[in-house]
């Protein structure tokens, strides 16, 4: 090397540089392997496919369509043929590949090491793991103590949550338990005790006249935001009217505003109902074959005139006259009770409305029945599961009872940290972070802190999972497969965009194997081999099978097996069992001079179901919640506080003070602080200052209902 | 406070002029007749010319196509600290005028707002190096590569549809697998807006090319992500040289107005609202 010149140097590398090029294969110089234009490093083009699916970041069931790239998929889209959605969709589920891509997934099955809550974990096999609480709960059902296992289930239908179900029958286990206690349970028990229907009612908004909403969820949230969002579009839209304590920003079509006093809307629904059956509007033939129509009319004529009714729900006499016309007039007209609807004479006045406008199970009206009617054959039980069927759940429900309306999740922590009826073992938690979604959160995670062994199965890291012994997430909705009941009679199929991301197991396909491993009468209630398998036995779909998931395959969705695409129109209206309930009223509104505002929490357009609370698209929305959460504020009470929009505000309850921003807001009654839940982004683990900490978890000690409108609060300017 | 005080006061001000222009409209009728130097008016302007309408009377305010628009552009959520300091950059944005009053009475709601595509862009004339400019089709672009962050666009356009990017744009966990890639990414420092989803306009006329079939209306009216994603279909896209397009009938309605015309901008976003 000593004696090589400058000139030898450079040929010697030119020749060396020409031979390597000369080796390598030559590449197609018109296939990209780049994007066309400049990403990020690592990000290439591929081949590309539009696959269909279902979104599941709540549980309408809107049809998408996920346009992947190279393996990735880059965008979600409605799906033009879905009858749900028709091709559009909301901000929350355009915001579903930030679920999918977030880097707080939990990236495979891991176990607890250390203390609970320090955060330290140490990666297991599936095998390992199911095996492991296999063990454990194996265990508890040779000692005959499988009550002492508990689910809380923030899912209420679908497949994963009816095999949960039957997991827990089968097992011997009656503590399934849902949320609904803080949500639709209201609607479900009201609806059944009243007509003998389950399910929620939906609505035709499409062919409706005249729609009253009864609170603000249609208007955010809930799973009536999309139909209505749909029937929109409509060259003649309905008429829309809204009785709640306050109104979102994304209310700009309501068109009347009925500022109706907390707690009092079943006053202002049967003052209607006055003038409908004074005037002789009502569409009595229906109504007379129910039990206690006559008691119910008389009290309604004698005590609920309008004049009578003005005072306790806050609404002019006269408006309330001139509406009960125009409800008949604009006919059909349908008044709405969405899941955030909790209070049951409210729900129990609108049913009874609605019979007198003749709009239940009517075109442009309300629709009852289950939503979902499959179901498998009833699983094999032995002596312990036998047992369990006639043995209370800790919650204190009805004994026997095992559906979503009868849960009461609010009395969970103390029958937990009392032992009573019986000492709680095991607890898993699917879909559910009651720590941070529950009134009185704290409460639940001083409880969980007592139970042996807890184990959760969300995909993201939250505060169920810095809690938890074992973790077992589930894949995203994006990453999994499963049919499911979209509404209207249809079924929509989600489909895996994305090969499940590391190592992820769906939820079903964990407890079958974890059924296998119990072995016994558990294992024979599950003999399918995959989850895919005991999908389509549930459905029942006999030699169909392949044709539906055709046509499900090249849809995205189809009509369900013996259902049609007309409604059950015609149906009668089964009779009110009893119209008692339409007639209470939540207790009075204490009056406070020390917390003189009163909390109405709700949850804005852009929540998510709480374990989705920092998905940074929706918390970044201009109307959304930002990254540090707030509270509304009317004009009148802003100024005599001397609070400014934007200003840090403390607020203050019973049980909790949260620093806020405060956000002046025209449309709420002064009085009242609006309370966003779930918008709230910050450190997983530290919920000092989370906004559901505020609320009191008072609940109704007859239903188990969690009384929403009932926690008082102060609030002040800071710094 | 501190970080929206400024945004607050200028939307104010736009949204006030709004109302004026659309009592404005509502005494003169059509939006596009009223106009005289309007080039389509004249029938001169070479087929398409594309321009948007957004009808007031079916949004509900949803902010799906806030979201729509983002996930399709690569435009990334900035994290708490970056989201506490700065503007956030929202191509479609809510226009929010806040302070006080009934949201009824004064037609206060928020709206949607993108780029407004003038015809006689404030923001190419004020740009130093031709990073700006509009496209025979009336779409006002903008070059990444050339812009050198002056920011004089941004003090020009009357909207406020321009923002500029204070910080490199970073994908949540530094996990770039959402990326469409489509549209580039831009770098910090440069000024970026909508652009009325121009990679999606040039695919489907591609198609059309390749297939040798006209272009038909049905096809565009929801071709930008923001309409594609409207639940209640308030949104419209189309040609408005294209005399049967669905658009130029919006455009035309009496219903019709745009921001700010007394501004000479020719804006070719219509927003609808009130009885024919």
């Amino acid at each position: 090397m000593a004696d090589l010149d400058r000139r030898g140097f450079l040929a010697g590398t030119g020749l060396a540089a020409g031979l390597l090029a000369g080796c390598r294969p030559r590449k197609d110089p018109y296939t990209p392997d780049k994007p066309p234009v400049p990403l990020a490093p690592g990000v290439r083009m591929g081949a590309q496919t539009q696959v269909l699916s279902t979104c599941g970041m709540c549980d309408v069931g809107c049809g998408i369509r996920v346009r992947v790239v190279d393996g990735r998929a880059v965008r979600v889209e409605g799906n033009a043929d879905s009858p749900v959605n028709r091709g559009g969709l909301c901000a929350r589920g355009l915001a579903g590949l930030d679920v999918l891509y977030h880097p707080d997934r939990v990236r495979g099955p891991m176990r607890r090491r250390g203390g609970r809550g320090e955060n330290r974990w140490e990666v297991m096999s599936w095998d390992d793991a199911v095996g492991e609480l296999a063990a454990r709960l194996g265990r508890l059902r040779a000692a005959e103590q499988a009550g002492r296992l508990v689910l809380l289930d923030g899912q209420w239908r679908g497949n994963t949550h009816a095999l949960l179900g039957r997991f827990m029958a089968a097992f011997g286990s009656p503590n399934h338990i849902g949320h609904g206690a803080t949500g639709r349970s209201a609607i479900l028990e009201t609806v059944r005790t009243m007509t003998g229907r389950p399910g929620l009612p939906r609505y035709d908004f499409q062919h409706a006249g005249c729609v009253l909403l009864l609170g603000t969820g249609a208007l955010e949230s809930s799973s009536q935001a999309m139909p209505l969002g749909v029937a929109l579009a409509a060259a003649a839209r309905p008429r829309l009217y809204c009785a709640s304590l306050r109104l979102p920003r994304t209310a700009a079509l309501v068109d009347e505003w009925f500022r109706v006093l907390p707690g009092r809307a079943s006053f202002f629904l049967l003052g209607l109902l006055h003038v409908l059956l004074r005037e002789q509007l009502a569409d009595e033939s229906a109504m007379e074959k129910a039990d206690g129509f006559e008691a119910l009319r008389a009290v309604v004529l004698a005590e609920l005139s309008p004049k009578q009714v003005e005072a306790r729900a806050g609404i002019d006499a006269d408006r309330i006259e001139s509406l009960a016309r125009e409800l008949v007039a604009i006919h059909p007209s349908v008044v709405v009770v969405d899941e955030e609807t909790k209070d049951r004479s409210a729900v129990a006045a609108a049913l009874v409305l609605n019979a007198a406008l003749a709009s239940i199970d009517a075109r442009g009206g309300m629709r009852l029945g289950a939503d979902e009617t499959a179901a498998w054959p009833a699983p094999t039980l032995d002596g312990v599961a036998e047992a369990a069927a006639k043995s209370p759940a800790i919650d204190g429900r009805e004994i026997g009872r095992r559906d979503a309306g009868a849960s009461r999740i609010l009395a969970v922590p103390g029958a937990i940290l009392s032992g009573k009826p019986y000492p709680v073992e095991v607890v898993l938690l699917h879909y559910s972070n009651p720590m941070f979604s529950k009134p009185g959160g704290a409460r639940f995670e001083a409880a969980l802190a007592k139970v042996p062994f807890v184990v959760s199965f969300s995909p993201i890291v939250d505060e169920s999972v810095r809690f938890a012994d074992l973790v077992l997430p589930d894949p995203t909705y994006l990453e999994r497969w499963d049919v499911l009941a979209a509404g209207q009679g249809t079924l929509s199929v989600a489909q895996p965009v994305v090969a499940p991301l590391e190592n992820r197991m769906q939820t079903g396909e964990v407890l079958l194997r974890l059924a296998r491993a119990l072995g016994g009468t558990v294992a024979r209630s599950f003999p399918w081999k995959t989850y895919r398998e005991a999908v389509l036995a549930r459905l029942d779909v006999g030699g169909r099978g392949d044709d539906l998931l055709d046509e499900l395959g090249s849809k995205g969705t189809c009509m369900a097996p013996g259902k049609s695409d007309e409604a059950d129109e015609g149906k009668s209206f089964a009779g009110f069992i009893s119209v008692a309930t339409a007639t209470q009223t939540l207790p009075l509104l204490e009056e406070s001079r020390e917390f003189p505002f009163l909390l109405c929490p709700f949850r804005d357009h852009s929540y998510a179901e709480g374990g989705f609370r920092h998905v940074s698209r929706l918390a970044e929305l201009p109307n959304g919640p930002g990254w540090s959460g707030y509270v509304e504020i009317a004009p009148e009470d802003a100024d005599r506080l001397g609070i400014e929009d934007g200003d840090w505000v403390a607020v203050t309850s019973k049980v909790a003070r949260v620093e806020l921003r405060a956000r002046v807001h025209e449309q709420i009654r002064p009085g009242v602080l609006g309370l966003p839940l779930g918008g709230w982004g910050r450190v997983v683990g530290d919920l000092a200052g989370a906004p559901s900490r505020l609320l009191e978890a008072r609940v109704d000690p007859a239903t188990g209902q969690w009384l929403a409108w009932e926690t008082r609060a102060k609030v002040e300017r800071v710094g | 406070m501190s970080g929206r005080l400024p945004r607050q006061a200028s939307r104010r001000e736009v949204l006030t002029l709004a109302a004026t222009a659309a009592a404005g409209a509502a005494l003169k009728g059509s939006a596009l007749a009223d106009e005289k130097s309007v080039a389509l008016a004249r029938g001169k302007a070479p087929s398409p010319q594309w321009g948007l309408a957004i009808d007031l009377d079916r949004c509900s305010r949803c902010q799906a196509c806030v979201v729509a628009c983002a996930t399709e552009n690569n435009v990334l959520p900035l994290g708490p600290q970056v989201f506490a300091s700065t503007r956030p950059i929202r191509w479609m944005d809510m226009l929010d005028p806040g302070g006080r009053g009934d949201l009824w009475a004064l037609g206060r709601w928020p709206a949607p707002i993108p780029c407004m595509q003038c015809e006689r862009p404030e923001c190419v004339k004020a740009c130093p190096v031709g990073a700006c400019y509009r496209s025979e089709d009336g779409i006002v672009v903008q070059v990444w590569d050339r812009c050198i962050g002056c920011r004089a666009c941004m003090i020009a356009c009357p909207y406020g549809r321009r923002y500029y990017n204070w910080t490199q744009p970073a994908w949540p966990g530094g996990d770039p697998s959402s990326a469409n890639p489509d549209v580039a990414l831009r770098p910090v420092g440069v000024v970026e807006k909508c652009t009325f989803c121009q990679h999606r306009i040039r695919a489907v006329l591609e198609r059309a090319r390749l297939d040798d079939e006209p272009l038909d209306d049905e096809q565009i009216q929801r071709l930008p992500a923001c309409a594609a994603a409207c639940p209640s279909r308030a949104i419209t896209f189309g040609d408005l040289a294209d005399p049967h397009s669905a658009l130029l009938a919006l455009a035309q309605s009496s219903r019709a107005t745009r921001l700010l015309p007394e501004l000479g901008t020719h804006p070719r976003v219509f927003y609808l609202r009130g009885k024919p």
